[in-house]
């Protein structure tokens, strides 16, 4: 069976596909930093109560991860609407074809996040149960981020959509893709990364030089286990895939050539225990490797669909309208953060 | 159609977002209304400085960030999730044309969690003023989201002139925007005041702890009786189709309105009984009862909303089965199993029907229907279906009642998808009609002497079959009520029909003289027709024998009514009882002549085909309980009556006592139910768009003409030579198409004409309307000159008697000598008939007076009542052959 015969038609934008495409890319690293200092900070909380040190960081993170968790799921909203208008005719049969474990996402998500809450809260109340407390939620996002890698997978190949005639219930995975294990362990272990970059900016902010060393140490060991990751990642590519990043595409190999250039910066700068020049070139890293896994995205999507000869409806009214009021809730969100600071101070 | 399904069976039929979406929603106007709730309540404590109360407030934050941010929060993307699940199809359209609506949205939810968040973290350090600032923040952007959010709710309901234009703003700002956005702003507050009451109630202080509850009755009670207004308000600007689907109360969408209301009213003398001073552990679990009847009220609500949206996920473009009108040509043309890409079963062949059927299920039902689970269960609502009843129903699907989509594909489709629900949901095989070989039953010939008798007396039934519906506990629409006719003929030179001096009597064979103990028509004779009859008596208070008497108008004599039933007492069905009909001279009492003649009576009324049980008698007639109450429940749902509880406290009626209807000479009810159509019009207009596409099999779906039936009603020379009624009568669609265009202006006629597409001619226009019972095909359209018609091009359908007179069982011939139907015999029973019963049991009297069965005086017998030969067609043109 020819799988094209399977990929439902697209519906036509509203306004040209790189309005869509460009907002996708922004939302979606500003989601993945996020993501990453939660899951990593909970994990580095993990291990600070499994070694019994540096409980006044454990602290610090558990009032601070619920509230990241909240933002986390905002900025997911976003690149997961842009996604929906990009390439809606994959993901949502991706989607069905896993239904029951996409639909459990809500349900882990709403538990990890009730969970980091009851970490916070017990706190100081039950020493003893932290590390089980931090655990729950940690295991909870892990397995959620195993899902949603199983469904980023699983969008991509329309030849793997044919299980759904053996099984309709809601039940497949994407067990079968050799990509799918590398990915999903390079992206966790990136939230060690950042989660340890999160602690170092903590530190930063707070004066303390424990809190940013060790914040960094965690950063640049993580970040070398990434580039062992990452290469199995490339690897585990179907060979046509792989080859366009080792020269075969010019701007597919700069893309990965670079990312790997911002990394060892990053890893140099924090080496020299530069929190601030880490942080400008992991987040640029980050951009890096997310314009990547899209050419990435692009090329496996490539037999079906080209986004840019999506139709537009010109009507761009409603763009205006959104560009509008994010402009005018900057300065006012700038504001609410503003009178927070100042009230911590008084 | 383009996308894949997620398969379930007892959790199908939306459970899921069903769910999610209601709790969801409930949470969400809590955080809407809670977040004006907050500033509100904080003001006061600020104003009155009371530490009680602000302590109060700031634990209520904790509650209601927890509650809202979390769940609340979660729970929405929670809807997106399942949305896509379910219809991918609709939610594709959604997000394709109000990106940036929902982009705008998550702008207003960042303000929201940061403004939470401040509010929450800095209770104790911020400045009073700037931290009930933030609240009202808090409150500007979550009504900022409820705003967006139902600009692309109500245009599930309403698309307005987006479908013309295709522009977001026509779609945001449809009709229904502005009445729903009010609505839902004053329920937001109701919840608050309902999920006030859960902190409220555990405040430790008892005058802050009454203060409170009694400002959270006081939110619910003032938004509660604003809601009944604001919902008002939304219910009249609802599209018209919407507006009837709730004034038709489909789909329980006026209980739903009902369980909001009550529930709602529940909740707010809840929250009355609240403000009294209760102790202090009452509280707080009433105000959890509080909050759960909010719930179902809430609950009630958005039902109603899904209800009166249907058939649509959006109106007009996306339906709840995801199938859009756009596919509706294709898959007509190709089927649906070739036209949407998810199908395993390509065609349909022996071996696959029920995979098939159950592919076709899971594409176009399931998205509603669940089996055996709590949404819409298809079990219940199919189990009263037989396979052709099931394959009906989808026939007619969306049609009249347009709560349901109609159904996309082939007949062939259609009939697996009925084949899958019926024997392969509930298991029902075989469950067609059993072909009847009914035993033949001796009629031994009257004697008659040609040389020694001086008369011949013809008998004959009017109509060729008088059908009953013997379902007189529920319902009646024909009553026992047979017509016979008689004409005594003086034989010789010169025949006469003796009109005075004579009597004519009738008398049924044995078996038949008491049907009062086979029906309950004489049980409920009083409240069908409004008077009491004596046993075995029927409407024009004839009896099963007696005297007919001699009409001046026509010069032949006849006997009413006579309510003979097609049941003898020895049991079993036999609708062709014989009358013996005899003629004497009034003054002496001789014998003149005597003969015998079939009134044809059925009660094979199809009925149970659709609506259901089995057939009452024998297993091949009578209509049985269950089909006749499941008809009643049927005109009730749709129509908004109450015949089934009235039959049930003893009340049956006569359809024609509300229907005008020509047979019974009833003018229905022009007081209480002015406008009806005629029943006729009304029963073929209604059930045509469930029969569409066939030949004769729609007409026997109802009439007694089964090939392989108990009755067989059309057994005259057209029957016998392969013609069958819709020749005559034309197809189901013309046939109702006819009667429907003679009630322009009546109730419902145009709406039902609209649904019909002609078969014989190319447009309703060119159908011809009549009169039921009174104008009928003319013999004449086909018989040119009485001669004999071009069997392959002759068809009577659409040239129709001008007048009653004109019809062929009032017609005389061209002498005004003698009725047609005296020497021919009833229509549907013309001689030589054929007979289930006995070949010959509809022949007797030719075969009594000339030994031929045909004509009377056909193959040169004129002598039968002439004594002599006559060459000369004096009767009608073509009659010597």
């Amino acid at each position: 069976m020819d799988p094209k015969l399977l990929v439902p038609a697209p519906d036509a934008l509203s306004v040209p596909w790189g309005w869509f495409d460009l907002l996708l890319h922004v939302t979606f690293v500003a989601h993945l930093l996020l993501m990453n200092a939660v899951v990593g900070g909970a994990a580095i909380a993990l291990v600070s109560h499994l070694k019994g040190r540096n409980q006044d960081l454990a602290k610090d993170l558990s009032t601070k991860l619920p509230g990241c968790l909240a933002l986390t799921i905002n900025l997911g909203v976003a690149p997961l609407l842009f996604l929906q208008v990009l390439y809606g005719n994959f993901i949502y049969t991706s989607s069905v074809l896993m239904a029951g474990w996409w639909l459990s996402v809500i349900a882990i998500v709403m538990a990890a996040y009730y969970g980091l809450y009851i970490y916070s809260f017990n706190f100081d109340a039950r020493p003893g149960a932290r590390a089980l407390l931090v655990a729950a939620p940690l295991l909870l996002l892990l397995c959620n981020g195993f899902l949603f890698s199983n469904n980023m997978t699983l969008m991509l190949d329309p030849t793997r959509w044919t299980a759904w005639f053996g099984n309709r219930g809601g039940s497949l995975l994407n067990l079968g893709d050799p990509s799918l294990l590398p990915r999903w362990l390079h992206f966790m272990t990136a939230a060690l990364a950042v989660g340890g970059l999160a602690v170092a900016l903590l530190g930063s902010a707070r004066r303390n030089r424990e809190y940013a060393s060790t914040g960094l140490a965690w950063f640049f060991r993580a970040t070398l286990a990434q580039v062992v990751f990452g290469a199995w990642f490339l690897v585990s590519l179907p060979q046509a895939a792989m080859l366009r990043f080792l020269g075969g595409d010019a701007v597919s190999s700069l893309l990965l050539a670079g990312g790997l250039a911002l990394a060892v910066a990053a890893l140099y700068a924090a080496w020299r225990g530069n929190v601030a020049g880490t942080t400008l070139w992991a987040v640029l890293t980050v951009a890096a490797m997310v314009l990547v896994r899209d050419r990435l995205r692009t090329f496996l999507l490539s037999p079906y669909q080209d986004i840019r000869s999506l139709a537009s409806l010109g009507e761009y009214s409603p763009m205006i309208l959104f560009l509008a009021v994010f402009i005018l809730a900057i300065p006012l969100v700038g504001w609410l953060i503003r009178q927070y600071l100042r009230a911590k101070e008084a | 159609m383009e996308y894949p399904y997620w398969q379930l069976s007892a959790l199908a039929g939306g459970f899921w977002v069903a769910f999610i979406a209601v709790i969801h929603v409930y949470v969400a106007h809590f955080a809407v209304g809670g977040g004006l709730f907050l500033p509100v309540v904080e003001m006061r404590a600020a104003r009155e400085n009371n530490p009680h109360m602000l302590a109060y407030v700031k634990k209520h934050a904790k509650f209601f960030l927890l509650l809202t941010m979390v769940f609340g929060g979660v729970s929405g993307v929670g809807i997106w999730f399942i949305i896509a699940l379910l219809s991918p199809q609709a939610t594709s359209t959604l997000i394709h044309v109000f990106v940036w609506g929902w982009a705008t949205e998550w702008v207003f939810f960042v303000i929201e969690i940061v403004a939470l968040l401040v509010y929450c973290y800095a209770f104790d350090r911020m400045e009073r003023r700037t931290h009930i600032l933030v609240g009202w923040i808090y409150f500007g952007a979550g009504f900022a989201s409820l705003f967006i959010i139902n600009g692309i709710l109500t245009f599930m309901l309403d698309t307005g002139a987006w479908i013309q234009d295709h522009s977001f703003w026509s779609g945001f700002f449809n009709p229904g925007f502005w009445p729903s956005t009010a609505f839902r702003t004053v329920l937001s507050f109701m919840i608050a005041g309902l999920f006030g009451f859960v902190t409220a109630t555990r405040i430790g202080d008892e005058k802050t702890r009454l203060t409170l509850v009694r400002a959270c009755a006081k939110w619910t009670l003032a938004s509660f009786a604003l809601c009944l207004l604001t919902g008002w308000w939304s219910l009249s600007a609802l599209p018209p189709e919407a507006k009837l689907l709730v004034a038709q109360k489909a789909g329980r969408i006026a209980l739903f309105i009902k369980i909001f209301v009550l529930a709602g009213g529940a909740a707010s003398l809840g929250a009355l009984i609240m403000a009294t001073r209760l102790p202090q552990n009452v509280g707080p679990k009433l105000a959890l009862l509080v909050l759960l009847a909010g719930l179902v009220s809430f609950g009630g609500f958005e039902f109603a909303r899904e209800g009166g949206r249907k058939p649509w996920l959006i109106p007009h473009q996306t339906y709840s089965n995801s199938l859009r009108p756009a596919y509706m040509a294709p898959v007509e043309a190709n089927g649906i199993l070739a036209t949407a890409k998810w199908v395993k079963n390509r065609t349909i062949t022996p071996d696959n029907v029920l995979a098939a059927g159950q592919e076709i299920y899971e594409l176009e039902c399931s998205s509603c229907h669940s089996i055996n689970g709590p949404m819409n269960d298809i079990l219940p609502r199919t189990a009263k279906f037989t396979l052709f009843g099931m394959d009906a129903m989808l026939n007619g699907l969306g049609k009249v009642n347009t709560y349901m989509p109609p159904f996309f594909g082939t007949e062939q489709e259609r009939k697996a998808l009925a084949a899958y629900i019926v024997e392969g949901l509930h298991g029902n095989k075989d469950a067609a009609d059993k072909a009847v070989e009914p035993k033949a039953l001796p009629v031994p010939t009257p004697p008659f002497s040609k040389n020694a008798d001086e008369y011949v007396l013809l008998a004959w039934n009017t109509l060729g079959m008088h059908c009953i519906s013997d379902s007189d506990p529920y319902w009646v629409l024909l009553p026992p009520a047979n017509d016979l006719r008689a004409v005594l003929v003086r034989r010789g030179p010169g025949p006469q029909a003796v009109t005075e001096g004579v009597t004519i009597t009738y008398a049924v064979e044995p078996g038949f003289e008491k049907p009062s103990a086979q029906v309950e028509f004489w049980k409920h004779a009083k409240s069908l027709f409004g008077k009491e009859l004596p046993a075995d008596v029927g409407l024009a208070g004839e009896g099963l024998s007696g005297e007919m008497k001699f009409d001046e108008k026509s010069g032949w004599y006849g006997a009413d009514l006579i309510p003979v039933v097609p049941y003898p007492a020895q049991g079993g069905y036999n609708p062709y009882p014989l009358f013996t009909v005899e003629a004497r001279d009034t003054s002496s009492g001789k014998v003149l002549a005597s003969t015998k003649v079939v009134a044809p009576t059925s009660t094979e009324m199809g009925c149970r085909n659709c609506h259901g049980g089995p057939w009452k008698k024998d297993g091949v007639a009578g209509i049985s309980d269950a089909a006749a109450a499941d008809v009643l429940a049927v005109h009730d749902r749709m129509n908004g009556t109450t015949l089934l509880a009235d039959a049930k406290a003893g009340k049956p009626r006569l359809c024609q006592s509300c229907h005008p209807d020509p047979v019974l000479g009833s003018k229905g009810d022009p007081v209480n139910y002015p406008g009806l159509m005629n029943l006729p019009a009304a029963l073929h207009g209604f059930h045509a768009g469930h029969l569409t596409n066939r030949g004769e099999e729609a007409c026997h779906t109802c009439h007694p003409n089964r090939p392989d039936g108990p009755t067989r009603c059309l057994r005259g020379v057209h029957g016998t030579i392969g013609i069958t009624c819709v020749r005559c009568h034309g197809y189901m669609e013309d046939h109702a198409i006819s009667l429907l265009k003679g009630q322009e202006g009546k109730r419902s006629a145009a709406k039902l004409l609209g649904l019909l597409k002609p078969r014989s001619v190319a447009t309703a226009a060119e159908v011809n309307a009549r009169t039921p019972w009174f104008q009928e095909p003319d013999c004449l359209n086909c018989h040119k000159d009485f001669g004999v018609p071009d069997l392959d091009t002759c068809n009577a359908f659409n040239t129709w008697t001008a007048e009653p007179k004109d019809l062929f069982r009032l017609r005389k011939d061209d002498m005004s000598a003698l009725p047609c139907a005296a020497c021919h015999n009833s229509p549907h029973a013309e001689y030589p008939a054929l007979n289930a019963y006995g070949d010959d049991r509809d022949n007797v009297q030719p075969l009594q007076y000339q030994g031929v069965a045909g004509p009377m005086g056909t193959q040169k017998n004129c002598p039968v009542c002439h004594r002599e030969d006559k060459d000369v067609p004096a009767h009608h043109p073509n009659m010597l052959r």
